[in-house]
């Protein structure tokens, strides 16, 4: 038989092995009653923990798609969040409480007391200053539905003032004079101007003035020889009674002046230094603004006021002329009202009609933690955005007051991390360019201290069950926002922004004046959340009993979870940390993990494999291993445990591939030697038993038409099958104890082979024997022929076995890192206790043949005496003779293989052929 | 004929430090051959061997074992269904010679045999080539201490020049049958169960036997 022929073969054998266990889940009467000898022995460690490990595999597969399905979710998601009309809709059970820090007794116990007191000292002030704002509502988005009405009444329910002082504050607001408000207008540019001068250009200017007040008029400076000039200039203009009704007029001129601006321009190249051009560039304006001037209309737009939203607004307004249809160009102005009020009071002012307004909203709306993400209702935002247009605070004033409210806010009562990261978004270019004054800067810090407990309280949890992965996916990916932007910036110098009583849970590695920052904090709160999250699955996967199965189970059990973990860790989490904050989560976990985790099993393991019970030979008759079902189940559990490492093993390799020769899990497999040399020796026992309970339930029939061999072979194979699959699975990393573990498991294998042969042989030993009164006749029968075929076909299968094994690599292997002559010895070895295992055996193929011929021997001799005396009168007895042999050969030809037959040819010739 | 050439099969373990000279001795007496730089053996090493005694051939099957510590794990399944176990020391070496005693107990205790039961154990001093000088065990301390462990069979082998080698391996046979008769007079039936490889033996036919019959 060639080496392919011979592939092929053994290929056939495992397909039908296979198909017949899938094609009837159901096992055969026969197949359990084959494993009943010994539980099931085999197969627990070969194909069930195969099947097992591919379960577990499949499982985890789910949950990554899971996993992948939020994160994919999640992503579109983000565009919303921008624009912050996301209404979430918030359930108790998806609330989440982890970054509620008053849960966490991390609450800021200074609680900023002065602040509340402040608020208590100016509420009625404040109160009156709102009404006195809703009496005096400006611009168009001034709601008409909602009311005068329903905003004092919104008011009220938020001030929680009482009826009396509501009407008596009332009254002191009505009192109050007209606010005294300005309308800011920014000039900033304008776009395809009409040409009024014979070069095909114009020199453009602006006019603006109020309707009410056209004597006071503002002019912006003359942009020479363009029709697209660039302005960005600001105006204040005073707003008189009836704004409701006024309208602003922009104006743009071309300048002609006695002296042209062209001309005037023509000096500059006369002029010298910075100072001298800053001159002349002022005495244009002048020229432009007061000069004798002749000047021509471009075109203007007039912008009722009434059109202005509260909130201000930035525009562009196409230019009219009149008996003109065609357009003049467009002018860009931005728009906005503000009050000559003093800004820190204003600022103040807004801050805590916010947290009045935010706090009232909150109880009113009962919405859940963590989920309120700036939207108010419309009488609330109105009163907002009439104090921020009636005070005159700038879009980065507002968010720096926003970010503060929200941040004290959010220490008692969470709000969604979006609101955050989006006020950060819009806070980070002035803050970083010193857009902000000193004192905004100091709330700013005063405010992040506050927020960044609960921002790394996410990350601390981030395994913890009470909220769905969607959510989970949004808060971690803004935490990381916000504190990326957060590390962008420095903190004033003196600032502790990390408070030790904020971080109760920090071990500031035992330096008590430990300088924290973003990074370092971040990587507390990661390995303090790993930290966590192993001490309860330990505790949580406590059991009463700790029997060594029990604590082999449990371990399996973690290195699941932490397996699980880290795969969720890199499905998603690790591209946010890298992407976001350049930081290498799943790394860093694994690194934690596999260090904890050879500390966790390694003593336990070593331990258990040492104190597996030995086996006790009493022969292979009867079961003899006392409590056979324990040990079979901790041998079980015990590689299920390898498996296990095994595989997270291999997930260190694919996640860190430069550190992983440095990790202490590495050498797992170490624990397992005693194991696996227990679990050989077990195993010969088991096969042993096996293959005797095998041989003596085979009824020597063809297992089907197409083959010429019957169960009790296709049984030992099985066997032989199950130990190979169990260790294919094993995977052994070290070639020393790999070669060795082959040598021990091909002479077991080998062993049972020649075992097979003997109790085959014994069992048919009497048979096809006849007798009657006449004569003692020996019949050769299918069963005595489906013996020898049996054992041969299990020799055949000895030398391909050996080479599934995985033979040749490790030969290969110990040759690159031992040495060629070591690599020949270790070889030798294997081939030499393979042949003999094959010799032995066909040896006792040819003594059965041996005892078949002979046991023919006494009746054909029988028949030739008698055909010798009866030779003249009767030829019958040489029919009777050549019967007996022509039935006999036909038998054994029809039902032996070619080899065997042919051997058998060959014996008869040499025993017969003997005088 | 194939009859005639029947040999016994005995499985014979080799133990011994590390340094010894173990498979020195194996491949002196399988090959003879000596290699002054041989390797440290990888987990176990495995050669046949026939040998006669009193006109009747025995097959050995000699498991060479590796004698470092690490491989303890590694070695130890393989003592199981021994015949005959060769305890080896070097005499320049007295810590291998106060190991056999620590091999002889985790060979009693992997091979799992019985307590007081009599095993054939020889034991061999090798390195008998070194000088007087060198030799750190007197032959006389080996001797005591086989006595005192009732172990009949032991004696100096040289497997660099090649003396006693052969006669170690034709010791411990001689002992094996010795005891082997014994055991047969008083219980032959505990022999047949307590040993596979004997089972077997029985029927066992040398491989190069077989090759004349395709």
């Amino acid at each position: 038989m060639d080496m392919e022929a011979e592939d092929v073969m053994w290929k056939q054998i495992y397909t039908k092995l296979q198909a017949q266990k899938s094609v009837d889940r159901v096992h055969s009467d026969h197949e359990i009653r084959i494993q009943q000898v010994d539980g099931g022995f085999f197969e627990r460690f070969g194909s069930l923990l195969r099947e097992q490990a591919e379960f577990v595999e499949a499982q985890e597969q789910i949950e990554k798609k899971q996993v992948a399905e939020a994160a994919a979710e999640v992503a579109p998601e983000k565009i919303n969040e921008d624009s912050d009309n996301e209404q979430p809709l918030p359930t108790t059970e998806e609330s989440d409480e982890v970054s509620v820090t008053s849960s966490d007794s991390e609450t800021d116990v200074e609680k900023d007391q002065s602040e509340l007191i402040a608020t208590a000292w100016n509420i009625d002030e404040l109160y009156c200053e709102v009404l006195y704002e809703i009496l005096h509502n400006v611009g168009c988005d001034v709601s008409y539905e909602i009311g005068q009405i329903a905003l004092f009444s919104y008011a009220q329910d938020a001030f929680k003032i009482s009826n009396d002082k509501h009407n008596y504050l009332m009254e002191t607001a009505e009192k109050k004079e007209a606010p005294d408000l300005m309308i800011n207008v920014e000039v900033i540019e304008a776009k395809d101007l009409s040409p009024k001068d014979s070069n095909g250009l114009s020199d453009p200017f602006v006019t603006l003035y109020l309707a009410s007040n056209a004597a006071h008029k503002y002019n912006s400076s003359v942009k020479a020889m363009t029709l697209n000039p660039v302005w960005e200039e600001h105006f204040a203009l005073p707003i008189q009674e009836n704004t409701a009704e006024d309208t602003l007029c922009l104006e743009v001129w071309d300048f002609d002046p006695a002296e042209s601006v062209k001309e005037k321009l023509g000096k500059v190249f006369d002029v010298k230094g910075l100072k001298g051009m800053r001159k002349l560039v002022k005495e244009i304006a002048v020229t432009a603004t007061t000069g004798q001037h002749e000047n021509e209309l471009i075109g203007r737009a007039n912008i009722p006021l009434s059109t202005i939203p509260a909130s201000g607004m930035t525009m562009w307004y196409s230019l009219d002329k009149k008996n003109k249809i065609t357009r003049q160009g467009v002018l860009k102005v931005r728009i906005s009202f503000s009050s000559e009020k003093n800004n820190q009071v204003a600022e103040q002012e807004y801050r805590h009609l916010l947290r009045i307004i935010l706090l009232h909203e909150l109880e009113m709306s009962k919405v859940a933690p963590n989920w309120w993400c700036g939207t108010f209702s419309p009488q609330g935002d109105q009163l907002l955005t009439q104090h921020i247009a009636q005070s005159g605070l700038t879009p980065v004033e507002v968010s720096i007051c926003q970010y503060c409210v929200f941040a004290f806010i959010h220490q008692n009562h969470g709000l969604s991390l979006t609101l955050f990261s989006n006020l950060l978004d819009k806070l980070i270019k002035p803050l970083q360019t010193g857009g902000v004054c000193d004192e905004d800067i100091k709330l700013f810090w005063d405010a992040t201290k506050k927020l960044l407990p609960s921002c790394f309280s996410v990350i601390r949890k981030i395994r913890r069950k009470n909220t769905n992965e969607k959510t989970k996916m949004k808060q971690v990916t803004e935490v990381l926002k916000i504190l990326n932007h957060i590390h962008s910036l420095d903190p004033p110098s003196n600032f502790d922004l990390f408070p030790r009583t904020l971080y109760p849970w920090m071990t500031f590695d035992g330096n008590e004046e430990a300088n924290c920052d973003i990074p370092s904090t971040l990587n507390e709160a990661v390995s303090k959340g790993a930290v966590d999250w192993l001490n309860h699955i330990t505790e949580n996967n406590k059991r009463p009993d700790e029997t060594d199965v029990a604590k082999l189970q449990n371990m399996i059990q973690i290195i699941q979870l932490l397996r699980s973990d880290l795969q969720k860790a890199i499905e998603f989490y690790d591209k946010l940390f890298q992407e976001t904050v350049n930081f290498q989560y799943a790394k860093a976990l694994y690194v934690f993990y596999q260090s904890k985790l050879a500390t966790l099993c390694e003593p336990e393991v070593t331990q258990i494999c040492k104190n597996l019970k030995q086996i006790q030979y009493n022969g292979y008759n009867g079961s003899n291993v006392e409590n056979p079902d324990e040990s079979l189940s901790e041998g079980t559990s015990l590689f299920e445990l390898y498996l296990a490492v095994q595989r997270f093993t291999t997930l260190g390799v694919g996640l860190c591939p430069a550190d992983c020769d440095n990790f202490v899990i590495k050498n797992f497999h170490e624990w397992f030697y005693g194991g696996v040399a227990q679990w050989l020796d077990i195993a010969v026992y088991k096969a042993l038993q096996r293959i005797e309970k095998a041989v003596d339930l085979d009824q020597l029939m063809h297992v089907d038409n197409t083959v010429k061999y019957s169960s009790s072979a296709v049984d030992t194979l099985t066997i032989f099958y199950q130990v190979k699959v169990f260790w294919q699975q094993l995977n052994w990393p070290d070639e020393e104890g790999c070669y060795t573990f082959i040598a021990k498991i091909i002479d077991d294998i080998c062993r049972c082979s020649v075992f097979y042969a003997d109790k085959m042989a014994a069992k048919v030993e009497g048979l096809g024997d006849t007798q009657n009164i006449y004569e003692k006749k020996f019949e050769v029968t299918n069963e005595w022929c489906l013996a020898i075929n049996n054992i041969d076909y299990v020799r055949e299968t000895l030398e391909p076995f050996t080479r599934d094994l995985g033979m040749t690599e490790i030969i290969q292997k110990i040759c690159d890192i031992k040495s060629p002559l070591d690599a020949q010895r270790c070889q030798d070895t294997l081939e030499n206790v393979i042949a003999n295992a094959i010799d032995t055996v066909r040896n006792k193929i040819i003594e059965l043949l041996e005892t078949v011929v002979s046991k023919m021997a006494p009746s054909m001799k029988r028949l030739l005496i008698e055909g010798a005396e009866l030779c003249e009168q009767d030829c019958n007895s040489v029919d009777r003779l050549m019967m007996y042999v022509d039935n006999n050969l036909s038998t054994l030809h029809r039902e032996l293989n070619d080899e065997n037959f042919n051997r058998t040819l060959e014996i008869v010739w040499i025993c017969w052929g003997k005088p | 004929m194939r009859s005639n050439n029947k040999n016994t099969l005995l499985k014979v373990v080799i133990l011994g430090d590390g340094g010894v000279g173990k498979s020195c001795l194996m491949n002196r007496f399988v090959s003879n051959q000596f290699d002054e730089h041989s390797f440290h053996t990888i987990g176990v090493e495995f050669l046949n061997k026939d040998i006669e005694i009193d006109g009747e051939t025995y097959t050995l099957q000699i498991w060479d074992t590796a004698g470092q510590e690490r491989f303890k794990t590694l070695r130890t399944p393989f003592y199981r269904g021994s015949d005959i176990c060769m305890l080896t020391y070097a005499i320049d070496d007295k810590s291998s010679f106060k190991n056999i005693q620590m091999w002889k107990s985790e060979f009693l205790h992997y091979a799992d045999i019985k307590e007081n039961s009599q095993f054939p154990f020889i034991v061999v001093g090798n390195k008998s080539d070194v000088t007087a000088d060198e030799r750190e065990v007197p032959q006389l301390e080996m001797e005591t201490w086989c006595n005192e462990n009732s172990i009949t069979s032991c004696i100096e082998t040289s497997a660099k020049n090649a003396s006693n080698v052969q006669e170690a391996f034709k010791m411990a046979v001689q002992y094996w049958l010795r005891l082997e008769s014994r055991a047969d007079k008083i219980d032959p039936i505990i022999n047949d169960t307590v040993d596979l490889r004997k089972k077997h033996s029985e029927h066992r036919s040398s491989c190069c036997v077989s090759s004349g019959d395709e």
